[in-house]
C-alpha cells in the first residue's frame, strides 16, 4: 500500500499527469512522505541485502569485538561476525515480522471482529466482546510460548504468536470507535432509509474510524520488531544465525560497555524504521481522511 | 591456608588483562613467578588483538601440571601478569571501606546476590542445582567434601565399608545437634533414607544417584548402617556432593514445611525464605565446630539477571556475586572487589544423535566430527577465554581428569584428518551426508548457543551442514525426555565421582548405549566400567588411573562431543576474608569467612 | 447505571470461563511437563518411573476429569498449591500483587503525566518544533525495549551515581521513600514505552477531534478557545486514550515479566514465567486467571469511565 495511490482524490477530472499529481501530494503531504521515503529505503535494503553487503552475515571471523574500522564498517560482534552486514539482513526479518504478524493478521482479525461487534451491538457484540476479552485476559507470553511449542520455533510462527496477541487490541479499538461513530446522525439516517449494512460500513464506518487504526498499526508494527526481540530472547522467534534487529539488540547489551557498536547499530536500525512507519502511517491517515481531504 | 591461597589467587587486572582462570584446584602448588603458565601449545588460531584491546582475550595458553601432585591441570595467565604487572595489584588495590558497608547496626551480615532461586529446600524430589545452593548453608549430609575434594566427616564423624562392600557404619558425630537443640540421632538417618527411597515422593535421585541403597539400620542411637544391594564405592562422595544427601530430622515432613522451612544441622539457620525474592540465613550460635560462623548471617537477594548483579558490584551493594567470564571483563579494574576465577565442573557437550542418524553409528565419523571441531575457538568466544579443554571427567576435578598436555594431543582439531575419515566413512567432503539439526537453548546458558554457532561453521569445512534449533528452556528438556534431540548443546556439572561422568557416556547399557553407540572395543569398555563402578577393592590412585584410561577411549571413539570445562568466575568484596571457591559450584568456603 | 453495573459483572462470568478453559488446554500442549522438569538429562530415569511420577501429579487422568477437578477447586475459592514447592498459589499471588499493582500504576501514572498534556500540545500546535520534538521522543521511546532499557538504567546507576537500591524490599506503606527508590528505575523503564504510545494516541485523537463538526459548531458559537478545548475537545479525545490506559495497566500486570526478572522483583509476571518454565501447571492455570479476573475488573472501570466522559455513550 501506498501514499501515493490511496491519496488519489475523489475527483472525477483526470489529473495531467503521475508525476505531476506525485509533487502535489508530496508538497502536500511531506512529513508522511518522508516517513515513505525511509521505508522504501528500507525494504530496498532488505530486497538488495545479497549485494550490498560485504560478508556472509552468518560468517565468523577468529577476531570478534573489533571496533568499526576500515574493513569491517561497523565492526564486529561477539562471534566475529560483520555487523553492517548483519544490519543489513536484519531489515529482511524485522519488516517480515512486521508485515506478517501486524498487517497480515492482527489488523484484519482485529478490525473486523471491532466493527461488527460495534456496529451491530446487541448479542453480536456480546459474543465477540467475549472472545477478544479471553484473548485479552490471556498474557501473550504463555500464548506465544504455547504457539511456537505447539507449532515448532521458527520466525513464522513467533509472528503468527505476536499477530494473535496483537489482534484483541484492533479490535478494541475498532470497536471503541465505531461505537462512537454509529451513532453519528448520518449513520443513523443511512440505516434507517435501509442501506445495506456492509456499505454503510465499508463507505461510513471504516473511514471513520481508519485514523486510529492506522496509527495502531504503525505502533505495532514498531513494537512488533521489538516483539520479536523479547521471543527470540526467550528462544521462540529467530534462530541463529539469521540476524535480526532484535536479538542483535538483546545480545549487544551484554557488550554494552565493552562493544557498544553491536548494540548500538541495530538499535538505531529499529530507530529509523519506527520512524518511517510512524510517520508514514500519519500520513497515511491524514490523507485517508475524508473531511480532511474534502475540507 | 585459605587465606594465602585468596591471595594466590588470580585477579583480574586492568581493563586491557584478559580474564585469567586459576585452573588448579587449592591442592595445586602456588603460581609463583617460576611457575607462571608457559604456552605448551600454540593457540589454535592466530589472535588479532585490536587497538582498542578491551574485548579480545588471548587463547587459553595451558600448561602441564606434575601428574604426581592433585593439581588441575591448565591454568591462563592474565595478559598483565604476563608483562610482568603483578595480577595481586588489584585485589589490594581498592580501600575495603568502599565496599559494601553493613546494612544494620553493626551486624556482619554477608550480602550474597543468588544467580538462581532455589525454589525449594526438598533436595529428595528437587533436582535443580540451585536448590543444593539454596540449602548448603543449614543442611548437611553424613559427609562433605573438603577443599581438595577428599570426602572428609560432617553429621557422621567417621564410617567403615563392610568387608564385602555391600554396607557402611557411619559414627554420627555426638556434638551434632539440629537447630531446635534436639540431638543428631541414628533415627533421624534412618527416617531420611526411608523417605528419599519411599514410593510417595517419586525422587528421581533414588532411581540414579541412589540406586544401590538397599535402606538404613538403626545400630545405637549414634551408629546407623547403610544397607546396599551393590557395591558402592562412590557413596561417601554422593553423601558428601548435597544432592539428594542432606540430613533432615525425623518427620520433618510432618513438623513443618519441608520445600520451603528447614531445621538443618549447618552452620546457618533458615530465618526466611520468599520464594523469587530473598534467603536470609542467621548464624547458628551452637554450631558443632567452635568459631564458626565468624559471621552474623547471610543475606541472599536473588538476582537473576547479571545486568543487575554487576550493577550490585559496582555500587558496592552485595559481597558476592557468580559472573561470567564477560561480566568480568566489564567489572575489570572495579575497586574494592576481586574476581576470582576458580575452576568448576562445567564441562560443555555435544550429543550425537545414533538412534536417529545411522550415520554416527560409525566410529569414524563421531571421530571426524570431533576432530572438526575448535575447540580453542569455543572457549575463547563462549567464554572468553575462562575456560580449559577438558575430557568427560572435568578438567580440575582434584587428580582424576586427565593432563591438559594429553588433552591438547587428543582435541587438536585437524580437519586433514577430520575429511580422511568422513571419506573413508563414504561422505568425501561431506558428500551425502545429510544435513542434522542442532537443539540447544539460550536460556538460561548462553554458552550453549554460542557453542552451536561456531560447531556449525566448524563443521561446514567438513562439508557437514547444520541447521540450529533455539528453543525455550523447557521445550528443549522435553525433546531431551522424548529422546527427540539431534545434536544436542549441554554441560554436565559436578558429580561427586568420576564413575558419574564415565558410565553414564559410555557403557552398553547406558542411554548412549542404547541408542546406538558403540566403542570399537565395548567388551573392553564395559568391563572396565563395570569394575570402576563396583569394584570395592581398588585403591584411590587404581581408580583413578581407571577413570583416566576409561575416559582416553572415550576421548578416542567419543560418544559425545566433549569442548571444554568452564571457570566459576566470582566477584567478592575486599571485606570479606578467607573466602575459597569450591570445585562444587556451591560456596561451601562462606561459612569459614569472616568480615573486616 | 447499577443494572448496567451488574450486566458487566455477569458477562465476564463467560469470559472468564473462557479463560480457564483456554489456559488448561494450552498450558497441556506446551511440551514438556513438571516430570521432564524434574528429571534433568543427566539424571537417567526409566519410561515406567516417570509414568508413576506422571500419576502422584495427577497427571495421568483424562484432561476432562483433570479439568472438573480444577474448575470446581476454583469455584470453591481455592487456586491450589505449586507441584514445586507447596506454596497455595493465592497466598504467594497476594504476596505478589501490590508490587506488580504499584509498578503498573506508577508507571501508567507517569507516562499520562507526561504524554498526555505532550500529546495536546502537539495537536494543538500541530507541525511545530514541540510538535516535531515531542514525535521524535515518542519514536525513541518506541524503538527502545525495555529490557535494553533496564540494562542502561543500571549500567548509568551503578557506573555514574555508584548507587543502586537498598537489597531489602520495603512495602509502600512501611516506608515510601525507600520503596520508590528501589522501583524507580523500573517504573522509568516500563513508562517510556508506554508515554510514546499513549502520546501518540492522544495527539491523534485530538487531531481527529479538532476537525469533527461540532468543534466548528463550537467555534461558530464564539465560545473561548479554553472552553472548547477542555469541553468538547479534551472530552472527546479521551476515549481512545483511555482506551489505550486500560489496555495497557491489564497488559501490565502480566507484561512486567522481563522487567521484574531484570530488577529482581518478585511480581506477578514473575510468578508466570517461572510457572511456564517449570511447568508447574496450577501456578500458570491460577495466575492466568487471577491476571485475568483483574483484566476485567480494570476494562469494567474503563467502560464507566468512558460513560463519564462521553456523553455520546449510554449505557442501558
Amino acid at each position: 500500500m501506498s501514499a501515493a495511490t490511496l491519496a488519489i482524490p475523489r475527483g472525477r477530472v483526470a489529473p495531467p499527469t503521475f508525476w505531476a499529481r506525485l509533487r502535489r501530494e508530496v508538497r502536500r503531504y511531506p512529513i508522511g512522505f518522508l516517513g515513505l521515503a525511509i521505508v522504501l529505503v528500507v525494504v530496498l535494503l532488505a530486497l538488495t541485502a545479497d549485494w550490498i553487503t560485504p560478508y556472509d552475515p552468518a560468517w565468523q571471523i577468529d577476531e570478534r569485538l573489533t571496533p568499526p574500522n576500515a574493513d569491517y564498517v561497523l565492526g564486529l560482534d561477539e562471534f566475529g561476525r560483520d555487523v553492517y552486514s548483519r544490519v543489513i539482513y536484519g531489515a529482511r526479518v524485522s519488516l517480515y515480522a512486521g508485515v506478517v504478524s501486524v498487517v497480515l493478521i492482527a489488523l484484519p482479525v482485529g478490525t473486523v471482529l471491532g466493527v461488527l461487534a460495534g456496529y451491530f451491538r446487541g448479542w453480536v457484540d456480546t459474543i465477540l466482546s467475549r472472545i477478544v476479552d479471553v484473548m485479552f485476559a490471556f498474557p501473550s507470553i504463555i500464548l506465544a510460548i504455547a504457539i511456537v511449542g505447539i507449532f515448532g520455533a521458527s520466525l513464522t510462527n513467533a509472528m503468527i504468536a505476536i499477530g494473535i496477541v496483537y489482534a484483541p487490541t484492533f479490535a478494541r479499538i475498532a470497536r471503541g470507535s465505531t461505537l462512537s461513530v454509529a451513532n453519528l446522525d448520518y449513520i443513523t439516517a443511512s440505516r434507517t432509509i435501509g442501506a445495506k449494512h456492509a456499505r454503510i460500513i465499508w463507505r461510513h464506518v471504516l473511514p471513520n474510524i481508519a485514523a486510529p487504526l492506522i496509527v495502531q498499526t504503525t505502533l505495532a508494527l514498531s513494537t512488533a520488531i521489538l516483539f520479536e526481540a523479547a521471543l527470540s530472547f526467550l528462544g521462540l522467534g529467530t534462530q541463529p544465525p539469521t540476524p535480526s534487529w532484535g536479538t542483535m539488540l538483546g545480545t549487544g547489551r551484554r557488550y554494552m560497555e565493552l562493544a557498544p557498536w553491536t548494540a548500538i547499530y541495530p538499535g538505531l536500525a529499529i530507530m529509523i524504521t519506527v520512524l518511517g512507519f510512524n510517520l508514514a502511517g500519519d500520513g497515511l491517515r491524514d490523507a485517508l481522511d475524508p473531511r480532511l481531504r474534502e475540507g | 591456608m585459605a587465606l594465602s591461597l585468596s591471595r594466590r589467587r588470580f585477579v583480574l587486572g586492568g581493563l586491557t588483562s584478559a580474564l585469567p582462570i586459576l585452573a588448579a584446584c587449592s591442592s595445586a602448588p602456588p603460581p609463583t613467578a617460576t611457575s607462571a603458565p608457559k604456552p605448551t601449545a600454540a593457540p589454535a588460531a592466530p589472535t588479532q588483538v585490536p587497538a582498542a584491546a578491551p574485548t579480545t582475550a588471548p587463547t587459553a595458553a595451558p600448561t602441564t601440571a606434575p601428574a604426581a601432585t592433585a593439581a588441575g591441570a591448565a591454568a591462563t595467565k592474565p595478559a598483565a601478569a604476563a608483562t610482568g604487572a603483578a595480577p595481586a595489584a588489584a585485589a589490594t588495590g581498592a580501600p575495603a571501606a568502599a565496599a559494601a558497608p553493613a546494612p544494620g547496626s553493626g551486624a556482619k551480615i554477608i550480602n550474597v546476590a543468588m544467580d538462581a532461586d532455589p525454589v525449594s529446600f526438598d533436595c529428595h524430589v528437587q533436582t535443580n542445582f540451585s536448590s543444593a545452593q539454596g540449602s548448603e548453608h543449614f543442611y548437611e549430609s553424613l559427609t562433605a567434601f573438603d577443599d581438595k575434594l577428599n570426602v572428609v566427616p560432617s553429621i557422621a564423624a567417621s564410617w567403615e565399608q563392610a568387608k564385602d562392600g555391600l554396607s557402611y557404619t557411619f559414627q554420627l558425630d555426638p556434638k551434632a545437634k539440629w537447630h531446635d537443640g534436639k540431638d543428631v540421632t541414628a533415627d533421624d538417618v534412618k527416617w531420611t533414607t526411608d523417605r528419599l527411597l519411599s514410593p510417595e515422593i517419586k525422587s528421581s535421585w533414588a532411581q540414579n544417584w541412589y540406586s544401590s541403597v538397599k535402606g538404613a539400620t538403626v545400630v545405637d542411637q549414634k551408629t546407623v548402617r547403610i544397607d546396599l544391594k551393590a557395591p558402592w564405592p562412590i557413596g561417601p562422595g554422593v553423601y558428601a556432593s548435597l544432592r539428594g544427601a542432606t540430613m533432615y530430622p525425623k518427620d520433618a515432613d510432618k513438623r513443618f514445611n519441608i520445600k520451603t522451612e528447614a531445621i538443618g544441622t549447618g552452620p546457618f539457620k533458615l530465618k526466611e525464605f520468599v520464594p523469587a525474592d530473598r534467603v536470609v540465613y542467621e548464624k547458628n550460635p551452637n554450631y558443632r565446630q567452635p568459631d564458626i560462623p565468624k559471621v552474623d548471617g547471610i543475606f541472599g537477594k536473588i538476582m537473576l539477571d547479571e545486568d543487575q548483579r554487576i550493577a550490585a558490584v559496582r555500587s558496592g551493594t552485595v559481597d558476592f556475586a557468580q559472573i561470567s567470564p564477560d561480566g568480568a571483563q566489564k567489572l575489570a579494574g572495579v575497586k574494592g572487589y576481586q574476581i576470582l576465577a576458580g575452576p568448576r565442573a562445567w564441562v560443555a557437550n555435544c550429543s550425537l544423535p545414533y538412534h536417529i542418524y545411522p550415520q554416527f553409528k560409525d566410529s569414524r565419523v563421531r571421530k571426524a566430527f570431533s576432530l572438526a571441531i575448535d575447540r580453542q575457538e569455543m572457549i575463547k568466544k563462549s567464554l572468553f577465554g575462562a575456560g580449559t579443554l577438558s575430557g568427560n571427567v572435568p578438567t580440575s576435578f582434584s587428580d582424576w581428569a586427565l593432563p591438559d598436555a594429553e588433552l591438547q594431543q587428543i582435541l587438536k582439531r585437524d580437519v586433514e584428518q577430520a575429511k580422511e575419515l568422513m571419506a573413508k566413512a563414504g561422505f568425501p567432503n561431506g558428500k551425502g551426508f545429510p544435513k542434522v539439526t542442532m537443539h540447544t537453548s539460550a536460556q538460561p546458558y548462553p554458552d550453549f548457543i554460542s557453542n552451536s554457532l561456531i560447531m556449525q561453521q566448524n563443521l561446514k569445512d567438513i562439508g557437514v551442514e547444520t541447521e540450529i534449533k533455539q528453543m525455550e528452556w523447557g521445550a528443549f528438556v522435553a525433546l531431551g525426555s522424548e529422546n527427540k534431540t539431534e545434536l544436542g548443546f549441554t554441560a554436565s556439572t559436578f558429580f561427586p565421582d568420576p564413575d558419574l561422568y564415565l558410565w553414564p557416556q559410555g557403557h552398553s547399557k547406558s542411554a548412549n548405549g542404547t541408542k546406538g553407540y558403540r566403542h570399537y572395543d565395548q567388551e573392553t569398555l564395559d568391563k572396565l566400567l563395570d569394575q570402576l563402578r563396583s569394584d570395592a577393592s581398588l585403591s584411590r590412585e587404581q581408580r583413578r588411573d581407571l577413570a583416566r584410561k576409561i575416559d582416553r577411549m572415550l576421548l578416542d571413539d567419543p560418544p559425545l562431543l566433549v569442548f571444554y570445562n568452564g571457570a566459576f568466575v566470582e566477584a567478592v568484596s575486599d571485606r570479606i576474608k578467607g573466602y575459597v571457591q569450591s570445585f562444587t559450584g556451591r560456596r561451601p568456603g562462606l561459612k569459614n569467612v569472616s568480615i573486616a | 447505571m447499577a443494572k448496567y453495573f451488574a450486566k458487566r459483572l455477569l458477562l465476564a462470568v463467560p469470559t472468564l470461563f473462557g479463560v480457564t478453559l483456554l489456559v488448561f488446554t494450552m498450558v497441556r500442549l506446551i511440551p514438556g511437563d513438571i516430570v521432564d522438569m524434574l528429571v534433568p538429562a543427566d539424571i537417567y530415569v526409566g519410561p515406567e518411573y516417570r509414568a508413576q511420577m506422571r500419576a502422584m501429579y495427577g497427571l495421568d487422568q483424562p484432561i476432562y476429569v483433570q479439568y472438573v477437578r480444577w474448575i470446581s477447586q476454583v469455584a470453591q475459592g481455592n487456586l491450589g498449591s505449586s507441584l514445586r514447592n507447596n506454596e497455595p498459589i493465592a497466598k504467594t499471588l497476594i504476596t505478589r500483587l501490590p508490587l506488580t499493582m504499584e509498578l503498573a500504576f506508577f508507571s501508567v501514572v507517569l507516562s499520562a503525566l507526561v504524554a498526555i498534556p505532550l500529546g495536546i500540545v502537539s495537536a494543538v500546535k500541530r507541525n511545530s518544533v514541540v510538535d516535531f520534538v515531542a514525535r521524535v521522543l515518542a519514536m525513541f521511546g518506541l524503538s527502545v525495549p525495555s529490557f535494553w532499557l533496564a540494562s542502561m538504567l543500571l549500567l548509568v546507576t551503578s557506573v555514574v551515581l555508584h548507587w543502586q537500591p537498598d537489597l531489602r524490599l520495603v512495602p509502600l506503606w512501611q516506608d515510601p521513600l525507600t520503596n520508590l527508590s528501589q522501583l524507580a528505575m523500573p517504573i522509568v523503564a516500563l513508562s517510556l514505552a508506554l508515554m510514546a504510545i499513549v502520546m501518540r494516541m492522544t495527539r491523534s485523537a485530538m487531531l481527529e477531534v479538532l476537525r469533527q463538526d461540532y468543534m466548528q459548531t463550537a467555534r461558530a458559537k464564539g465560545l473561548l478557545p479554553r472552553v472548547i478545548m477542555v469541553r468538547h475537545a479534551l472530552r472527546n479525545a479521551f476515549i481512545p486514550v483511555l482506551t489505550v490506559l486500560g489496555i495497557q495497566i491489564g497488559g501490565l500486570l502480566g507484561g512486567t515479566v522481563v522487567i521484574e526478572q531484570i530488577f529482581g522483583l518478585p511480581g506477578v509476571g514473575r510468578t508466570l514465567l517461572e510457572g511456564v518454565t517449570a511447568r508447574d501447571y496450577p501456578v500458570i492455570q491460577g495466575t492466568v486467571l487471577f491476571i485475568a479476573v483483574v483484566f476485567v475488573v480494570v476494562n469494567l472501570v474503563v467502560d464507566l469511565l468512558y460513560a463519564a466522559v462521553d456523553p455520546r455513550i449510554k449505557y442501558g
